[in-house]
């Protein structure tokens, strides 16, 4: 029944009734004529029944013909929906343009998801993808899945496999990437192992070449700890890679000096330009403006976590000027503490353990210093190769 | 024993038509042939009569459909024609009662 209701709307129905003369006879001519009429109900001095919209100019020929006037109660589904709007253009071409961009759209990628990453990144995968021509926006019956993948394995030579499957919009790329197989030692170059760092010989191990001094020993920056030159007793000598490991208890220090007049950059202007994205293509509202520094922003468009290719980039143009700040005392001692910090960051990250510290602050008129001594283990051997010369 | 025609005034004439009769030789089912209808009742709520010729008279306690050689009566309250197509109509409504005549 909703089946026939459907296809009722669809083809369209009126709902009429008819009165005077002789409803048999109206109900018999359109049976004969094959006029559908259907729920005939019986009122007062006449009927009411439904017809197709098809139909509904045939009817008022056999009521006539009966005697009876027949007058439209209702009209209903699609024909008559069409013929009641079919003088507004506007609506016409909206609804036209929405089916053409919906065509359109549904042709395109919109999002493009890369799984299977660990050594790689995201943005390197899919930087690559679109000059290879999968990006938002693109049509889906311009990509060569095949070429495709071909061209992603040339190019990254950490994949040791792809597949691109297009879901409706979406391009799902899989990626597996190459195990780097162990590196191989040249051998064939001799070298020495030297100290990278004053200090004192905790541990000496020697895989290849000869230990040259004891454990308990201090060494100074450039001394030898292992020698690649072995000399047999038939007087012959040989020429090594030295190998081994070095492990020293040494003293570093790292000192961070600020004074309170600070030079810097001193931002003289900055001006945001907006632009549109709508599926790779992007619509700059404003001229580009000239600047030292840009900075770019996205704010796309988001259906549950899916990124739709729909949304408004955000540019920052920052111009400066070299100029010197004169810092408060606070702002000099939080300067010079986070230089200190950033210093210890970078010289310590080789340590393996750090024995004892020592810190000192000393704010004077003039500048604030911050020192710190440490007695640290760690690994002081540095290779260092050496030419032959026969 | 031959009938008087007496008695055969007596009661009501069965007639059965030829394409009855070699329906029912055959063993066909008698709604394929044609002129002859076919009804069908959903209790009495709903009555489907294929081979219907016209309606005779229709409201909504009574309902007269022409067959081939015959008449139906419907009797009953609110009676609608539900459909009429292609020799087929759909009476629904309540049915009280169904009466044939020649």
């Amino acid at each position: 029944m909703l089946v026939i209701r459907i296809l009722r709307f669809v083809f369209g129905y009126m709902y009429f009734s008819a009165h005077g003369g002789f409803a048999e006879r109206f109900i018999n001519l359109c049976a004969g004529k094959k006029i559908p009429i259907w729920d005939v109900k019986y009122v007062e001095n006449g009927i009411t029944a439904y017809t197709t919209a098809s139909a509904e100019k045939l009817i008022y020929e056999q009521a006539e013909k009966a005697g009876m006037i027949i007058e439209p109660v209702g009209r209903h589904g699609i024909p008559y929906f069409i013929r009641r709007y079919r003088f507004r253009f506007g609506v016409a071409i909206g609804l036209i343009l929405t089916l053409v961009f919906t065509i359109i759209l549904s042709s395109m990628v919109w999002y493009v998801r890369v799984e299977g990453y660990s050594e790689l990144t995201e943005e390197q995968i899919l930087n690559e993808l679109e000059a290879a021509g999968l990006k938002p926006g693109v049509f889906k019956s311009k990509i060569d899945v095949k070429d495709l993948q071909m061209t992603m394995l040339y190019k990254i030579d950490q994949l040791s496999w792809i597949s691109v499957n297009i879901n409706g919009s979406t391009a799902v790329v899989e990626v597996r990437e190459r195990k780097k197989p162990p590196e191989i030692i040249d051998t064939g170059k001799p070298s020495n192992i030297v100290a990278g760092h004053d200090g004192e010989i905790i541990k000496l191990e020697v895989y290849q070449g000869e230990g040259e001094v004891e454990e308990g020993s201090a060494v100074v920056k450039g001394d030898l700890l292992i020698s690649g030159v072995e000399t047999l007793e038939t007087g012959k000598v040989l020429f090594h890679r030295a190998r081994g490991s070095a492990i020293a208890r040494t003293e570093r220090d790292i000192v961070s000096v600020y004074n309170f007049s600070f030079s810097a950059k001193k931002r003289t202007s900055e001006k945001l330009r907006y632009s549109i994205y709508f599926f790779g293509l992007v619509i700059p509202l404003a001229p580009i403006q000239e600047a030292d520094e840009s900075y770019k922003t996205s704010h796309m468009l988001m259906s549950d976590e899916t990124v739709l290719p729909v949304g408004i980039i955000r540019e920052r143009f920052s111009s400066y000027s070299q100029g010197t700040l004169k810092l408060t005392k606070e702002q000099l001692r939080l300067l010079t503490l986070s230089d200190f910090y950033s210093q210890q960051k970078e010289k310590l990250s080789k340590v393996q353990e750090k024995k004892s510290s020592k810190f000192e602050i000393n704010m004077s008129d003039s500048l604030c210093k911050v020192k710190g001594s440490y007695v640290c283990v760690e690994e002081i051997g540095v290779e260092k190769f050496f030419e032959v010369v026969r | 024993m031959a009938k008087s025609k007496n008695d055969s005034k007596g009661k009501p004439e069965q007639k059965e038509s030829i394409m009855t009769k070699l329906a029912s030789e055959l063993e066909v089912p008698s709604e394929v042939l044609p002129g002859v209808f076919h009804m069908e009742l959903l209790e009495n709520r709903e009555a489907v009569i294929d081979g219907c010729k016209g309606v005779q008279e229709y409201n909504d306690e009574r309902i007269i459909l022409k067959l081939n050689k015959k008449t139906v009566t419907f009797l009953g309250l609110n009676l609608e024609l539900k459909a009429f197509t292609n020799e087929r109509v759909i009476i629904s409504g309540y049915i009280a009662n169904i009466g044939f005549s020649d």
